[in-house]
């Protein structure tokens, strides 16, 4: 395991192809139009941040940010609740129909989401739900729950069985038991079920197309790409919006990145 | 035990709670609040009916006005439904004349408003013959806006001064300039076609040419085929453009904006779109000169080869909606003399009196004018006839203009598909 | 365990079960139903029978889009799990290469729309970097309206895709080759394994049931791609880039064919569902490989 400096370049030029393009991004949000289209290619000439502010208020992307969290957040929590008490029951109670119940929510993990949204466009019409944040709550805690009742349900299994008849040897009820014993136990496995959901749901883009029309509800997904069509030919202030929704989120990432790796990849493999 | 329950129902409780505080949105169909729906308004549109609903809202006590604005593409294809049939659904809408208003008529969310616009004064702004074409069965079914020519060439004036070229008249003068910029390796059309209707627009306007209206309109209306030897004869016309190496080669790859935006910086002589470019180029590029033409006479061409290509555009007052009295008095703030002017600023005509004497903008004037003088309007397939058989026909004409299908084997695959609708 | 009381069970699995039903397994259910229909989204369907699927079977812009869903799944196995599995092995192979994983991992958490519209403006044919670089180091010729021009779109798309999920087959091959006991790699190191023998002769197999549930992942995602090549060229151009799910879309929520648009899901979700079921049947379970 001898240092290898070739090793390093080769895999530091591999690199650039990640970085480039997010950096021209970046740095083209500081240029001028005129800059952008005649040479697309050189450095900023002045070092001018105001842009971002003018992005950030006259594309509303606060607004989209603050919807994407609402929604996110939300959905995370229900998917993490509700996915932790029916992994629970299902792992560790014996009730009639838990099989097929399970089998059922099962197929989630496999279903296209092309497959159903058609019909939930129509129901959704039909509650009156659609261009409320609730269309979009509804079916990301939905997507979320099969994955996350799989993910909970490996990780209980794992868990010794004795702990929980322990705790009932002391006269802990199953809701006691789930509360203090099982969610403690089981925090792992919600890191990674709530960075999977979360990011699924930050990122989603075809229901947050269909059933959200109004401005003031959209995500960022949906609102960067009205941002983008109404100010396609305003290239700097585009750029900087990209570079607005792009930034905290590689932040957050560098900070968290084994967290996320991990809960990304676990949730897709499983 | 007891506690974890009360817990866990806590924590369900909250969440839905949550959920429904945060999404749903209040209000019913006798609220106090105009909805109005919209394409995009503009940069330089929207300050003028912010100002209209302020001024509304000022004398109607407690009233809210909003406007609901969508992306125009959207707007005009599952947008608009979408709204209509959802809760809140708009007051009042933006809408073209024509088969899309009969369409909206049959499925009940027109209402006729040919006598209340009398009785609350609102037709006492508009001029005489304001309302010829803004009727569906015979009643009046909608608050005319404007009338918006579709198709003209735009051209580059500097560029044409600089290089001595003048205007053509026909279509064997525009042959030659463009023959002429393309020897100063200067585009000689711009066009962004990414969403199929701009090449929909102007090749449709030249197959209306070349095949005759008459033609033109039965074909979309599905009684003629689309493969038709008139219209292979029209869409050879464009194809020839293309074929000459006068088109832009991103044409099918790049939107309309850009195209627009390509314009203004001098990349190409003409631009062929709508009327609407006036209101872009000051948004954009205020410096820069602009004028047009009308598509110029193409020989031995059947339609009339003075016609234009146009829309008539409005608001429908929704059938569904109790609000009819306030949606047309807030239209009297929406069209006064002042806004009027603002908005005609703006790149729109209204058709209304306020207008007639005043100073518009040059170039709006002379759209006006077009208007005025003309014959025969021609209607664009989009916005004039069934969506499905008009995407067919644009569809054609970006594989044409593309150089990818000869116009026989494009026009077949076109009536292919229109053979598949019901 | 029997439970501590009965409703304890059905009550904790209420949430989720009410949730899951009413926004995927009814309206599953319905859309299977409406698909025997002509209905344009408001009025009253009306049953016609199997005539949407007569009708998609000789739809050819349906039909060919499953031809290019292949070609984008057959680039993307190769610019996806491939290269993600060659740079697994590279960031393996040696230690300090936290940087190089976090950096190729990147893409995998922005939203699909923001690195369409960053990449629609890098492959822009008047003002994007990818042409103006070719044209600066007199590669003129190659200079492409990437995203317009027919025989360079599809591809330019799966590129982009490339780029941005090899990252995440990386991870999950990483991860795969960390689990790897650490004694049969030093034993074969003692051995006088080079890098590469390790990798082809040991890692590799021994990640097996990974490497095929990358494939499962690449496919079935590969037939949904949707985000991406809306945004990039949306089906365009002259729909040589149309997939079932950006048709699927324009069918229903731009011409109103809400009945067809269901004939059009049915399909996708038993060609879906039925390349999953297959392929794990043809899986076989082996004992000496490494599990996630």
């Amino acid at each position: 395991m001898k240092r290898n400096p070739i090793f390093h370049i080769a895999m530091s030029l591999y690199s650039l192809i990640y970085f480039v393009p997010l950096l021209w991004m970046a740095l083209s949000s500081l240029k001028s139009n005129q800059e952008i289209t005649m040479d697309p290619l050189s450095l900023p000439t002045a070092w001018d941040f105001s842009v971002f502010a003018e992005a950030f208020s006259a594309g509303g992307l606060g607004k989209y940010a603050i919807n994407s969290a609402i929604v996110t957040g939300i959905s995370m929590s229900g998917v993490l609740l509700f996915g932790s008490m029916a992994a629970f029951a299902f792992t560790r109670l014996k009730f009639r129909f838990s099989k097929q119940i399970l089998a059922l929510i099962t197929l989630g993990l496999i279903l296209p989401l092309q497959s159903y949204f058609i019909a939930q466009n129509a129901l959704f019409d039909y509650l009156g739900i659609k261009d409320t944040r609730l269309a979009l709550i509804l079916p990301y805690t939905a997507m979320g729950l099969p994955l996350a009742i799989w993910l909970f349900r490996a990780y209980i299994q794992n868990l010794p069985k004795e702990i929980f008849e322990a705790a009932r040897v002391d006269g802990a009820g199953d809701l006691r038991v789930y509360q203090t014993i099982l969610l403690p136990m089981l925090k792992p496995g919600i890191a990674t079920v709530a960075v999977f959901t979360a990011l699924s749901a930050w990122n989603e883009f075809l229901l947050a197309l269909v059933y959200i029309q109004n401005d003031d509800l959209k995500t960022i997904p949906t609102g960067l790409l009205t941002f983008s069509t109404r100010y396609s030919t305003n290239y700097h202030l585009l750029f900087a919006a990209l570079t607005i929704v792009t930034v905290p989120m590689i932040i957050l990432y560098v900070i968290f990145n084994r967290k996320v790796i991990e809960g990304l990849t676990e949730g897709a493999v499983k | 035990m007891f506690k974890g329950k009360r817990l866990i129902a806590g924590m369900a409780v909250g969440l839905l709670g949550l959920a429904v505080l945060t999404g749903c949105s209040k209000g019913d169909s006798a609220d106090k609040v105009l909805r109005i729906a919209t394409p995009s308004l503009g940069d330089s549109e929207l300050p003028v009916w912010e100002a209209a609903k302020a001024s509304y809202e000022a004398a109607h006590e407690g009233w809210t006005v909003e406007f609901i604005q969508q992306d125009d593409d959207l707007y005009s294809t599952v947008g608009l439904p979408t709204l209509l049939n959802g809760k809140n659904s708009p007051d009042a809408y933006f809408e073209w004349a024509g088969a899309r208003l009969d369409q909206r008529v049959a499925e009940g969310f027109a209402a006729d408003i040919s006598t209340d616009i009398e009785s609350s004064g609102l037709k006492d702004l508009f001029n005489d013959g304001a309302f010829a074409g803004y009727d569906s069965g015979g009643k009046l079914s909608m608050i005319p806006r404007a009338r918006d020519v579709t198709n003209v060439l735009w051209y580059n004036v500097d560029m044409f001064a600089k290089n001595g070229v003048t205007p053509p008249k026909t279509w064997d003068e525009l042959n030659t300039v463009c023959a002429k910029f393309k020897s100063l390796k200067i585009n000689c059309f711009v066009q962004g076609n990414k969403d199929l209707w701009t090449v929909g627009n102007w090749g449709g306007h030249i197959i209306s040419r070349v095949a005759g209206e008459a033609l033109y309109a039965e074909t979309l209306q599905k009684k003629k085929p689309m493969n038709g030897p008139e219209f292979i004869k029209g869409l050879t016309v464009l194809s020839d453009l293309a074929k000459n190496g006068y088109v832009n080669e991103s044409v099918n790859s790049i939107a309309d904006n850009e195209a627009a935006s390509l314009f203004f910086q001098g990349k190409a002589a003409f631009h062929p779109i709508g009327s609407w470019l006036v209101g872009t180029q000051q948004d954009q590029a205020p410096d820069f000169k602009m004028d047009f033409i009308n598509l110029p006479a193409i020989t031995d061409g059947a339609g009339d080869q003075d016609s234009i290509m146009a829309v008539f555009t409005g608001y429908i007052v929704n059938a569904k909606s109790s609000k009819k009295t306030e949606v047309l008095d807030f239209f009297k703030e929406l069209y006064s003399p002042e806004n009027a002017k603002k908005i005609a600023d703006s790149g729109t005509v209204l058709l209304v009196k306020s207008l007639a004497g005043g100073t518009l903008d040059p170039l709006t004037a002379k759209i006006n004018a077009l208007l005025d003088g003309a014959k025969v309007v021609v209607a664009p397939p989009d916005t004039g006839f069934e969506l499905p058989v008009a995407d067919a026909l644009n569809a054609a004409q970006a594989e044409v203009i593309g150089g990818k299908s000869t116009p026989q084997a494009a026009l077949d695959a076109a009536q292919e598909k229109v053979a598949a609708l019901k | 365990m029997k439970p501590t009381a009965r409703w304890i069970p059905y009550f904790l699995v209420a949430p989720a079960f009410a949730i899951f039903t009413l926004a995927i397994l009814g309206p599953i259910i319905a859309t299977f139903g409406l698909s025997l229909t002509d209905w344009d989204g408001f009025s009253t369907p009306s049953f016609i029978g199997l005539e949407n699927f007569v009708r998609a079977f000789n739809d050819k812009v349906y039909t060919s889009s499953y031809g290019h869903a292949a070609i984008y799944i057959v680039a993307t196995l190769v610019l996806e799990v491939l290269v993600g599995l060659i740079l697994a092995g590279l960031v393996s192979a040696k230690r300090n290469t936290t940087f190089y994983r976090v950096a190729f991992f990147t893409p995998v958490m922005l939203p699909l729309v923001v690195i369409s519209v960053l990449w629609s403006f890098l492959l822009n044919p008047d003002l994007g970097i990818l042409n103006r670089i070719l044209d600066q180091v007199g590669l003129e010729s190659w200079k492409h309206i990437w995203l317009g021009d027919q025989s360079t779109a599809l591809l330019s798309i799966s590129v982009i895709s490339g780029w941005i999920f090899a990252g995440f087959y990386m991870a999950i091959f990483y991860a795969g080759f960390q689990r790897i006991p650490s004694t049969i790699i030093e034993s074969a190191r003692l051995d006088g394994a080079s890098e590469l023998q390790l990798l082809r002769q040991i890692k590799i197999p021994m990640i097996k049931n990974l490497t095929e549930v990358a494939v499962l992942l690449c496919v079935t995602g590969g037939i949904q791609v949707f985000d991406l090549v809306y945004v990039l060229t949306n089906g365009g151009p002259y729909d040589t880039t149309q997939v079932p799910t950006t048709y699927l879309v324009r069918v229903v929520f731009r011409d109103q064919q809400m009945g067809y648009g269901s004939a059009l899901a049915v399909i996708l979700t038993l060609v879906v569902v039925g390349f999953g079921l297959i392929y794990n049947k043809l899986r076989t379970k082996d004992d000496s490989v490494v599990e996630y």
